[in-house]
């Protein structure tokens, strides 16, 4: 090993061509809104969309909020994000389709690559792929819809006769405009995103998928995605995402609301994967009724900047929330990310397991909060995080917050940081495995518990990504 | 005179709904007199002084600069012990606070043990139980080449009392600063510790034990900045809450870049006792170094099924378990004071508070 | 006929809503010594702890007298006060508290009056040197760091202590090796002279009952109280083990 000059070069990026690729997005092509963000943008955006007059009042309401809030006085600078200069709604001159072959052929390209229609075609019930601010392609398995599920793109679920005022009812009642100055800009200027809705009792035995993919330079991607599961039914959805990079900032800041009624069961499994160049300001909620289980899968690989803390409200006795992620954060990376716990009720439960890796002077800050009411008895809680550095360059900060407000409950909190254990190499050395190898198989191993949570293509996929970001590191 | 300030500011800040970023504190104190300590017999090579100097500002506390502006207002007096070169101080040194119901006591020590010194200072604030007053001191330590500081801080005020009592130390190479904390009496009690290990292989050890009950509130502010190579810090903090009492916890560890080598270990065990109680805690790591290992763990709620079931089966009824465990908690920590008389006046206290259960 | 010490009559027993006794009906007199055997899982610990009245398990029907008195809903506390005691199979580490002072708070509890501390770590250390303990333990925190035997000990050094009218040994003597087995079977000895104490010995091996002299013998399979015998039944286990009542039972199950 000595003597040679191997890999020495430290890897600054996730060799990310697979998703590195681009496409020309021309006038004829594509409409794309004046950059920044006024009520007049906001009204144009509305007109592209053709809102209903509530949802045009809603935006500009939500302006107004965004307006007033200040910017957190904690976490990651985004003080490079100019909202001047992004251009919040960039449209595919494509009307959605449900036939990958009806679909403009650079953005089929483009899914192709990312291996959707085939993962479709395996493994799924149902896709949703949304390219910039509008979905492209929507489709649902017959049997699946036969059974009265309904998967299709927000805009039209916002007007349906049948879901328009479901739609109306939930909107952003569970992440309110007023919540913080990313959930009020969401309000403005969202567009896109996936509404389902599970009921009773029905079981989806494959995953519906939504895959978020944003193409144009300087623009933003706020999809909405609401999911009410209703009682004693189960779901499995994954989200995924990912964009080239570009040296502009791109901001994405979606939302998600999920409803899981009584008895049901949902899984939400998120990759999220975008560009060195993104600002990602995402939030997450969930509400857990009676008996009710959620459980986020997350792996966090890409974005300049990350805030990301998917809340559970455990509003029903017995509810359930579990979290395990993985947050990787390499060069020119700050990722601050976790999970929030609410018991709101007795006898819930949860359970918060998370790992980051920080390397090549990435910044990852695990951040999470307990609250137990003060009716939440009998409830448990426990939180399980670990950080590994890999070098000296990076950063790895734990900010775990517990608020108890009875005596009736049980909460467990445990936090290792450090890095890879030189007996474990040397251990696996003496195996015969190089060091590199080595290092690359502990680090896998690290994140094991969130790879196995995921779909096999995507736990392949982390652990490829873990071993190109481990290559080069001695 | 009035106060409306904050203190006991987290190293790095987290959601403001969770109102844990910081303690607010208001309060005003009728100035009249200012109690000083009484000082027991020095021990050979212990020097005291008094001065009217402020402490080295080089040495941050836990309670923050905020603490220091109060000081200042109050013309807080301060005194200087330190322990010679080489001197290995048998007996520790008292610094008893008698203090009476109305009184007000702004006090600043710095504590010095010079190279290869070993010294333990016991400061004991008391009162008659129904006392009201206010108390406030801050302790600066600074521990030389090899010395060892053993600080020993034990609040038995009355249930009226405000109380501030902030800490912060310093260590050359190889040194030691231990701080044993009891915090039993006062209706409001703001506690910080500030620790730097800027020098090879110094370490910083921290035993807190607590018992909140009534209306009393405890707010604590721990941060341990590692800067130094092959610094060790360990922080252990213990006790029970009642009745509605609420109790604030934050505990960070720091390792700054260049620690090398350092470790870091954070500890909390929290019984609750009543449902009205309220707890926050906040286990920080903030981590700028490869090779370093931090660990926190923190267990809290009631006591354990299994636990109690045992008990019983020595014929130990629930209430009586956790008296039980509630004075082993501060016993295990009381353990840690070379001074009988201290340790006895703890257990009466423990056994007062207990007797009307 | 004076009664029985322990009155066990029809006890069924469940947990999460799972039976796992069924119909169990046995009675200790005073100084007997009893011993309950079983292949795993029959359910002797479970039927320990019922006796104890852990409340992890739920009494479906039946009653628990003892010496006279109706326990079957008293508090486990309250049975303890009594004179009952329960010898764990894992016994838990209780930190904050030391042995010594443990003991002497047990026993503050069970007479409600002030112990003496000179008599009591006179007696501590008696009992101590008896179970080969070192006098260093007194002063560790309860079980903290105490390997299997060493807190198997503690229990029995408990038992002498407190002096029970009746002793619950459950897997006493699992996972302890051959030396400790004999000290710990010194240490029931004693407790059977000094207290004239009724013991329940629930075991699957006999290792720890052989210089003990058992009274009667009961054997539990699958929640099923199947026989009862003399001490001869213990050696019939070690010659052909449990097959001929499991069998039996299997046919009915």
């Amino acid at each position: 090993m000595s003597g040679e000059d191997k890999t020495k070069t430290v890897v600054n990026d996730i060799d990310r061509s697979m998703y590195d690729f681009r496409y020309e997005e021309s006038d004829k092509d594509f409409y794309r809104i004046k950059q920044g963000l006024t009520p007049e943008i906001v009204t144009q955006l509305s007109d592209q969309k053709q809102d209903p007059q509530w949802m045009r009042e809603f935006r500009l309401k939500s302006l107004e909020i965004y307006n007033q809030l200040k910017e957190p006085d904690w976490g990651p600078d985004i003080s490079g994000l100019h909202m001047d200069q992004i251009a919040t709604y960039v449209r595919p001159n494509t009307k959605m389709q449900g036939d990958w072959k009806n679909v403009p052929q650079d953005i089929k390209d483009t899914f192709d690559k990312l291996g959707i229609p085939d993962a479709e075609r395996k493994s799924l019930a149902g896709v949703g792929a949304q390219y910039d601010s509008e979905l492209v392609y929507h489709n649902v398995r017959d049997e699946v819809a036969k059974e009265g599920v309904v998967y299709t793109d927000f805009e039209s679920a916002l007007k349906s006769p049948e879901y328009g005022e479901m739609v109306h009812t939930y909107f952003m009642q569970l992440v309110k405009p007023n919540d913080h100055k990313f959930a009020a800009l969401h309000g403005a200027v969202w567009s896109g995103g996936s509404f389902v809705y599970v009921p009773k009792g029905v079981h989806l035995s494959f995953p519906l998928q939504s895959y978020f993919r944003l193409n144009a330079k300087g623009a933003g991607q706020f999809e909405h995605t609401l999911i009410i599961v209703d009682e004693g039914a189960d779901l499995h959805f994954i989200e995924g995402c990912s964009a080239p990079k570009y040296n502009v900032a791109n901001l994405h800041a979606g939302c998600v609301e999920l409803y899981v009624g009584k008895n049901a069961h949902l899984r939400y499994s998120t990759i999220e994967n975008w560009s060195k160049n993104m600002y990602n300001l995402n939030t997450k909620r969930a509400r857990v009724e009676e008996g009710g289980t959620i459980e986020w899968v997350s792996g966090s690989f890409g974005s300049h900047i990350s805030y990301l803390y998917p809340e559970s409200d455990l509003v029903g006795e017995h509810a359930r929330a579990e979290f395990t992620g993985i947050t990787f954060a390499g060069n020119g990376q700050n990722l601050d990310t976790g999970a929030k716990m609410v018991h709101l009720a007795p006898h819930t439960s949860s359970v918060l397991t998370t790992k980051s890796i920080s390397k090549g002077g990435g910044i990852s800050t695990y951040r999470s909060a307990v609250y137990i009411a003060k009716n939440a008895k009998g409830s448990k809680a426990s939180v399980s995080c670990q950080s590994l550095m890999l070098d000296s360059q990076s950063r790895s900060d734990t900010v775990p917050a517990m608020e108890i407000l009875t005596d009736d409950a049980d909460v467990g909190h445990e936090a290792k940081i450090g890095r890879i254990s030189n007996e474990a190499v040397f251990y696996l050395m003496s195996r015969g495995i190089s060091e590199e190898e080595a290092r690359a198989m502990i680090v896998s191993g690290f994140a094991n518990p969130v790879s196995k949570e995921l779909p096999l293509e995507y736990a392949v996929e982390m652990n490829n990504l873990i071993r190109l970001e481990m290559k080069g590191t001695l | 005179m009035e106060f409306d300030t904050t203190v006991n500011q987290l190293p790095t800040l987290t959601w403001n709904w969770l109102k844990i970023n910081r303690a607010p504190f208001k309060g005003s104190a009728d100035i009249k007199d200012n109690t000083k300590p009484e000082v027991s017999k020095l021990p050979a090579g212990v020097t005291f002084t008094e001065e009217s100097i402020s402490s080295p500002a080089e040495i941050a506390t836990g309670m923050g600069r905020t603490m220091d502006t109060i000081l200042d207002q109050t013309h807080a007096a301060c005194c200087v012990l330190t322990a010679e070169k080489g001197i290995q101080v048998q007996k520790p040194v008292v610094l008893h606070f008698a203090l009476k119901d109305g009184s007000t006591s702004f006090t600043r020590q710095i504590i010095r043990a010079e190279e290869g010194a070993d010294i333990t200072v016991i400061m004991d604030y008391t009162s008659p139980a129904k006392a009201g007053g206010f108390h406030a001191v801050q302790t600066k330590l600074y521990a030389g080449k090899n010395a060892r500081i053993h600080l020993i801080k034990v609040q038995l005020l009355g249930k009226d009392y405000i109380h501030l009592d902030d800490t912060g130390s310093t260590c050359d190479e190889s040194a030691l600063v231990d701080v044993t904390q009891i915090e039993l009496g006062a209706k409001e009690s703001y506690a910080g510790v500030a620790a730097a290990l800027p020098s090879f292989s110094s370490k910083f050890k921290s035993d807190t034990a607590y018992l909140c009950r009534g209306k009393q509130t405890l707010d604590m502010n721990y941060v341990v900045v590692h800067t130094g190579k092959k610094t060790d810090c360990k922080m252990h903090v213990k006790g029970t809450i009642k009745d509605t009492a609420r109790k604030t916890y934050r505990g960070s560890i720091d390792f700054r870049k260049g620690c090398s080598g350092s470790t870091g270990n954070e500890q909390e065990e929290t019984l609750l006792l009543n449902p009205d109680v309220v707890n926050k805690s906040i286990p920080l790591i903030l981590c700028d170094e490869e090779d370093v290992a931090g660990e926190h763990g923190a267990s809290i709620g009631r006591l354990g099924e299994d636990v109690l079931f045992y008990m019983n089966t020595r014929g130990v009824s629930k209430k009586a378990a956790e008296q039980m465990m509630s004075r082993a908690k501060i016993q295990s920590v009381a353990n840690l004071i070379p001074d009988e008389k201290i340790i006895d006046e703890i257990q009466d206290y423990m056994e007062e508070a207990f007797k009307h259960d | 006929m004076a009664h029985s010490l322990v009155e066990v009559k029809n006890v069924s027993v469940s947990i999460d809503a799972k039976p796992v006794l069924h119909d169990v009906t046995l009675s200790i007199g005073k100084g007997e010594t009893h011993v309950l055997m079983g292949p795993n899982g029959a359910g002797k610990s479970t039927l320990g702890n019922t006796l104890m009245g852990n409340p992890v398990y739920t009494l479906d029907s039946g009653s628990i007298l003892f010496d006279g008195t109706d326990i079957t809903h008293e508090g486990t506390d309250k049975r303890a006060k009594l004179g009952m005691f329960l010898s764990f199979q894992n016994p838990l580490e209780v930190p904050g508290i030391t042995l010594e002072a443990f003991i002497r708070s047990a026993l503050q509890q069970r007479t409600g009056e002030h112990v003496k501390l000179f008599q009591f770590q006179k007696d501590l250390k008696a009992a101590m040197a008896l179970l080969n303990m070192d006098e260093s333990y007194a002063n560790r925190d309860l079980n903290v760091g105490f390997s299997g035997g060493e807190r198997k000990k503690s229990e029995i050094l408990q038992l002498l202590m407190l002096k029970p009218k009746f002793a619950i040994l459950d897997e006493t003597d699992s996972g302890l090796d051959v030396d400790a087995v004999r000290t710990v079977s010194k240490g029931i000895e004693e407790y059977q002279k000094q207290q004239d104490g009724a013991l329940l010995i629930i075991t699957h091996s006999t290792k720890i009952l052989e210089s003990l002299h058992v009274d009667h013998t009961h054997i539990l399979v699958k929640g099923k109280l199947v026989k009862t015998g003399d001490g001869s039944l213990v050696q019939e286990i070690n010659d052909h083990g449990f097959e001929q009542f499991i069998d039996a039972e299997g046919g009915k199950a």
